[in-house]
């Protein structure tokens, strides 16, 4: 049982992954055969392959990384906060994304500048929550974390209210409510790459800071009993999934639910300890993107926003784990 | 005479107290005491309604639902700038504070748009609330004519409105034996994957001038992707987005058909109105002109933006083909 978890789960779980990445790869309106499609790859298929390959490719790379993103900073906020409900959300990162590509909208800004506004919104947000917590002197901070993530959510939320109460309804109001309802098409390929970088930095964190993770969810005395610097470690952690959060929420809008179930479903697979719950967690999380990335163009031309999929899948998913996981225990 | 005038002064003020008090009308408010100009006693429960009240009667609009942009009051005649955000009464955009609406004491309020049961039952439940008489008007867009002509019996004004009604009416009548357009697809939003779906407010005017619409399968405003888009394979993407004209004119993927023909891009003016939409109002008919002859457009634009908007022909935008 421990070698299947050890290796041959994981390995399972990338290649779903794939076949999941390859499905979205090869199936679309324009019609494109796979094999069409693989030729374009090499750089010598016709020019409708390399339409679709142009139009998929950035799709693609928006839904891995997206969902990658949110699952691994849930993960990491799950081990964090010894919690399995927190998600990355936590910080107010991802209202304060909302306010971000909000405003923006609102103003008249191009596409690039709403997911740059997006991505300073929500790092904003979740700097505000650090900052206020660093003031506090409550334990070792995690209660701290937690309201103050609440506060800078509540705050951000107010703002996106009033942003939308004050939008032109016939123009902007539409923009700002697909917006928030998420979607993996709008990212172009230099958008799409541009995610990938912070969002690798901050998995990079996560997956360094590894078993660091699991003795710093013991509380801060026995991390230091250890010889674990607790509090800069764990401010590094929180760092590296505000910014994995913030970057996937800039590209795809408000899409919730991943970062609470995939590191859920990540447990039952490869266990706790957080050197491997977060690679699988992002795994399953960049799948499950792709399958609601698929789902959302499948009924029709219209693209039914990624939010409200995964809200509609990944709400009875989780319950389904919940009573699978609290019967097993 | 004096009395009238004295009567509609000390209402005038109980007006701007009100408003103030009620923290909602920020414009008089910081006029002071130097009121701008005689309040309008006709309330439009939108936007659309606010364009119609302005096209017929402009001095009667006791003020905006939405204020337009900067950009739009300097296109607009002094008038448009100097009038109040009330908020809207029904549909979408930033809801009016219903007694600061009371203490204007208008003498009606016309709502102009859909006519269905629940428009009429909004209608009817404002009337009760504010105590003032409510008008829906048919807004679709072949009752343009119509819909100025009784705005015009409404307002007291039939005899000077009925040369704007007929124009419309003989715009209607040009754009409805347009011959045969392209096929088009309508960008909206930053990244133009928010599209108007065939038989949208958004896309009347051009579907009904014989072009046709590529996005099918849906009902009203929606979201594509890119790939639905190059799958539909429209000859013409139309817009009304200078972002967004910027962001694709030289895209490859945007602009170039399946069969690798160049995809003709138009840019239609969003100023000081939308041309097709934004809001669904009168502002169309400019659209329907340019769409019934495209080259014979201009004269008859400027003659429209003048009797719409109040507009000098000189400022009047036209639709621009994107290289």
């Amino acid at each position: 049982m421990s070698r299947l978890r050890g290796s041959l789960l994981p390995a399972l779980l990338v290649l779903l992954t794939l076949a999941g990445a390859f499905l979205v790869l090869a199936t679309g309106p324009l019609g494109v055969t796979p094999d069409a499609l693989l030729t374009a790859v090499a750089g010598q298929g016709a020019p409708e392959a390399e339409l679709a390959l142009a139009l998929r490719g950035p799709r693609l790379l928006a839904a891995l990384t997206c969902g990658a993103a949110l699952a691994g900073a849930g993960a990491g906020f799950q081990i964090l906060f010894r919690n399995p409900l927190a998600a990355p959300d936590l910080l107010g990162v991802s209202s304060g994304a909302g306010l971000g590509a909000a405003l923006a909208l609102l103003l008249g800004a191009g596409a690039a500048l709403v997911q740059g506004a997006a991505f300073a919104g929500g790092l904003a947000a979740g700097t505000l929550a650090l900052a206020c917590a660093a003031l506090t002197r409550s334990g070792d901070g995690r209660l701290a974390l937690i309201l103050c993530g609440v506060v800078a959510g509540a705050l951000a939320s107010a703002g996106l209210g009033l942003v939308v109460v004050v939008a032109e309804p016939y123009s902007q109001l539409p923009s700002i409510t697909y917006w928030l309802l998420g979607s993996f098409t709008r990212a172009t390929m230099p958008e799409a790459v541009g995610a990938v970088v912070p969002v690798a930095a901050g998995a990079a964190a996560l997956i360094w800071l590894g078993f660091r993770l699991d003795i710093l969810s013991l509380g801060d005395e026995q991390a230091r009993s250890l010889g674990l610097p607790a509090r800069p470690l764990r401010l590094l952690a929180l760092a590296a999934a505000a910014l994995m959060t913030s970057s996937a929420v800039a590209v795809a809008g408000v899409v919730g639910w991943i970062g609470l179930l995939a590191p859920h479903a990540a447990r039952l697979i490869v266990g706790e300890r957080a050197g491997r719950l977060i690679p699988a967690s992002m795994a399953l999380g960049g799948l499950f993107a792709l399958v609601i990335d698929r789902l959302a163009t499948a009924f029709g031309p219209a693209e039914i926003p990624v939010g409200l999929l995964s809200a509609a899948i990944g709400a009875p998913a989780f319950l389904i784990l919940f009573v699978a996981t609290s019967r097993r225990s | 005479m004096a009395a009238n005038q004295l009567r509609r002064t000390s209402m005038l003020t109980t007006r701007r107290s009100a408003l103030i008090g009620a923290g909602s009308a920020m414009t008089l408010a910081a006029c002071g005491s130097r009121s701008p100009r005689a309040a309008g006693d006709v309330i439009a429960a939108g936007q659309p309604a606010a364009l119609l009240i302005w096209a017929v009667a402009r001095d009667r609009l006791a003020g905006w639902p939405r204020r337009p942009s900067t950009g739009a009051l300097a296109a607009l005649p002094d008038l448009a700038a100097t009038l109040p955000e009330l908020g809207a009464l029904g549909g979408g955009g930033q809801p009016a504070n219903l007694e600061a609406m009371a203490a204007l004491r208008p003498r009606l309020v016309i709502d102009y748009g859909d006519t269905d049961a629940e428009d009429h039952a909004l209608g009817d439940r404002m009337k009760t609330r504010l105590g003032v008489d409510w008008r829906l008007i048919d807004g679709a867009l072949t009752k343009i004519p119509e819909a100025i002509r009784e705005a015009g019996e409404l307002l007291d004004v039939s005899r000077s409105v009925a040369g704007l009604a007929d124009e419309a009416a003989a715009v209607l009548d040009r754009w409805h034996r347009a011959p045969a357009g392209s096929t088009f697809y309508y960008a909206r939003g930053v990244d133009g994957l928010e599209t108007g779906f065939q038989g949208s407010l958004a896309t009347e005017a051009f579907e009904g001038a014989g072009w046709t619409n590529v996005a099918g399968e849906s009902r009203d405003i929606g979201r594509v992707t890119r790939e639905q888009v190059a799958a539909w394979d429209p000859e013409v993407l139309v817009t009304m987005s200078p972002a967004f004209t910027e962001s694709v004119r030289h895209d490859p993927v945007w602009r170039t058909r399946r069969g690798g023909q160049r995809r003709r891009l138009l840019l239609l003016p969003d100023h000081p109105f939308g041309w097709i939409d934004r809001p669904p109002s009168i502002n169309r008919l400019l659209a329907c002109a340019w769409l019934a002859d495209p080259e014979g457009a201009p004269l008859t634009i400027a003659g429209l933006t003048r009797r719409l908007y109040g507009m000098v022909p000189a400022e009047v935008p036209m639709p621009q083909w994107i290289r």
